[in-house]
């Protein structure tokens, strides 16, 4: 003990030096990103704010004539989000109760691994499948022409988003310790008292933020949803009829950044939607980070 | 074995006072094995516990008495692998064959644990919380609230603060609220799993007290690592090691009769070797 505490560890310092000056520099550089990329977004946005008649809060959106109506992308965006959160968080929450109540943990750790592959998938992928199948599907059972439709959109949003919520769900559940369960079953409470009673409470936030967090990356998603939504640059009517055809921020910006000249007024109305769509999704995110830390403070 | 439990009880009357040869067993145990998977913990143990008093169970780390515990009231049925054979009678009633309803049984069976556990809500909220399937009046609620929290001590502690957050409390506070939650249920058997583990000195005394008045009218089942506390509390004293049973009986006859080196070098040395 004492020869090793009188001996100054080989060369410790400078790496240590080193090491901690990398480390700095990596995280100032990783701030200034994203303070670039906001800064980018806000000036950019210039144009189109200072341009008298935008019509941002319009409907119309025809850039050869200076409108930039806005609305339709941001309630497409929203409708979608909306749409996915509804497929997914029931049948998200239901499947987490079930695999954190079942007692093999070899079958947990199946569904989790599974839940995890399915996360890693590409969304493109999830697009093709969508244009194949899922939109054939829905047209069938509405009777539509095509099934290009702001519900296929949100249906498939909620199938991509599906695996997040799942897992981060069941992590919520799983890490309540195990004792409270224990005590609760030893007063003779029913199953699902236990799990309403004693679980619940305490993972509610962490549920919370885990669907913050796949909502964030509903309205974040692009490809899946240009190719399904049917790209129709109008409010459904009426307002929320999920079977009229849509247009989300993501799928605008998708299909049209590549023909806006940089600069232009019509560039910068698409930038402009993008900074209210990262607006959306870092309120998402604080929200859900402040959900997720909260998580296990009270024991 | 001894001859008191010869006799299988059938119908126990609640208030039987004897505590002399006569008196009835409040679990009987035969033939008990329990594995993990394939992993035999206990084999074929048999043993009966008395009515009322404190019995110890003794032994060393990993001989499966927290095992046994845990089968009386039948939580481990939901731990993974788990699983026994033999029968467990409870007051002349077998656990698996007579309660269909597992939670009849655990209501019936109290169990409090090592480690304090209150759920994260208030002090009355904790001791509602077994309450709920009777149905009860809120005055009549609120009476056996009272009641159990006097029990348990507690109550002079807690009386004008009932909506506190019951993790404001002590643990030594915190194990007694288990002790009061478990209560409220008016359970005819407790089980305690080294409850006094993780509490300091004087809460675990205030718990011994509490578990000696206790075990007037409830029968108590305490597995204990301290022989001291032993000494202190218990009524009968079972030995186990290594998923049999060592050696049993009176306090007296443990401390100072013992007839199994093994329990001898326990007692004194806290030491086995098996
Ligand atoms: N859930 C489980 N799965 C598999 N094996 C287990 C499980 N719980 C306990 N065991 C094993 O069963 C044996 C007995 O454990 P048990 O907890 O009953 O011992 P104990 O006598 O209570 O010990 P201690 O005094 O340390 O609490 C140990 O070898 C332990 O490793
Ligand atoms: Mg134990």
């Amino acid at each position: 003990m004492s020869t090793l505490a009188a001996m100054p560890p080989k060369s410790a310092p400078q790496h240590g030096d080193a090491l901690k000056a990398y480390c700095q520099i990596s995280a100032i550089l990783s701030v200034l990103i994203v303070a670039l990329i906001l800064s980018t977004l806000i000036l950019q946005s210039g144009p189109v704010l200072s341009l008298k008649n935008s019509g941002m809060f319009s409907t119309h959106w025809n850039p050869d004539a200076g409108q930039y109506g806005m609305m339709p992308m941001v309630f497409g965006s929203v409708f979608v989000m909306i749409i996915a959160a509804i497929v997914a968080f029931p049948i998200g929450l239901m499947t987490a109760i079930y695999i954190s109540e079942t007692r093999s943990s070899k079958l947990r750790r199946f569904i989790k691994s599974v839940l995890e592959l399915l996360t890693g998938i590409p969304s493109i992928v999830y697009g093709l499948i969508g244009v194949a199948y899922l939109n054939i599907w829905v047209a069938e059972a509405f009777d539509l022409q095509s099934g290009r439709i702001i519900l296929t959109a949100g249906i498939l949003l909620g199938i991509m988003i599906l695996p997040t919520f799942l897992t981060l769900t069941e992590d919520a559940i799983s890490t309540v310790p195990a004792r409270f369960r224990e005590n609760a079953k030893a007063l003779g409470l029913y199953r699902h008292e236990i799990f309403k009673l004693t679980i619940l409470p305490q993972a509610k936030s962490g549920i919370a933020g885990a669907g913050l967090l796949a909502i964030g990356r509903a309205l974040g998603e692009t490809m899946a949803v240009m190719l399904v939504i049917g790209s129709l640059d109008r409010l459904p009517s009426p307002l929320f009829n999920p079977l009229s055809s849509g247009q989300t921020i993501t799928s605008k910006l998708g299909r049209e950044v590549g023909e806006s000249a940089f600069g232009s007024a019509h560039f910068s109305a698409l930038v402009f939607m993008s900074l209210i769509l990262v607006s959306i999704t870092i309120v998402l995110t604080i929200i859900s980070q402040y959900f997720l830390s909260r998580k296990n403070t009270y024991v | 074995m001894t001859a008191e439990g010869s006799a299988p009880q059938l119908t126990l009357v609640a208030g039987s006072k004897s505590r002399s040869e006569a008196s009835p067993s409040a679990i009987q145990i035969e033939g008990f094995s329990a594995y993990y998977g394939k992993n035999c913990i206990i084999s074929d143990l048999s043993l009966i516990i008395p009515d009322k008093g404190v019995t110890c169970l003794l032994g060393p780390s990993g001989t499966g008495k927290s095992t046994l515990l845990r089968w009386l009231n039948r939580i481990n049925e939901d731990t993974e692998n788990a699983s026994f054979a033999g029968r467990i009678k409870i007051l002349g009633r077998d656990v698996m064959r007579d309660y269909p309803d597992v939670t009849e049984l655990r209501r019936e069976i109290g169990m409090v644990f090592q480690q304090p556990c209150v759920f994260p809500c208030s002090i009355y909220d904790n001791m509602l919380m077994g309450l709920r399937n009777f149905k009860l009046s809120k005055s009549e609620t609120r009476n056996i609230i009272e009641t159990s929290l006097k029990q348990a001590a507690l109550w002079d502690e807690v009386a004008n603060r009932l909506e506190a957050p019951a993790t404001s409390l002590s643990l030594g506070q915190q194990q007694r609220l288990c002790i009061a939650r478990a209560l409220a249920l008016k359970p005819k058997v407790l089980l305690f799993d080294e409850p006094t583990a993780s509490i300091d000195p004087i809460s675990s005394r205030v718990i011994e007290d509490l578990v000696m008045s206790l075990s007037e009218n409830i029968s108590i089942v305490m597995v204990t690592h301290n022989i001291a506390q032993t000494k202190r509390i218990a009524d009968h004293v079972v030995f186990m090691c290594d998923g049999k049973i060592v050696e049993q009986g009176s306090r007296s006859h443990m401390f100072s009769l013992a007839t199994c080196d093994k329990t001898r070098t326990y007692i004194t040395e806290e030491f086995c070797d098996c």
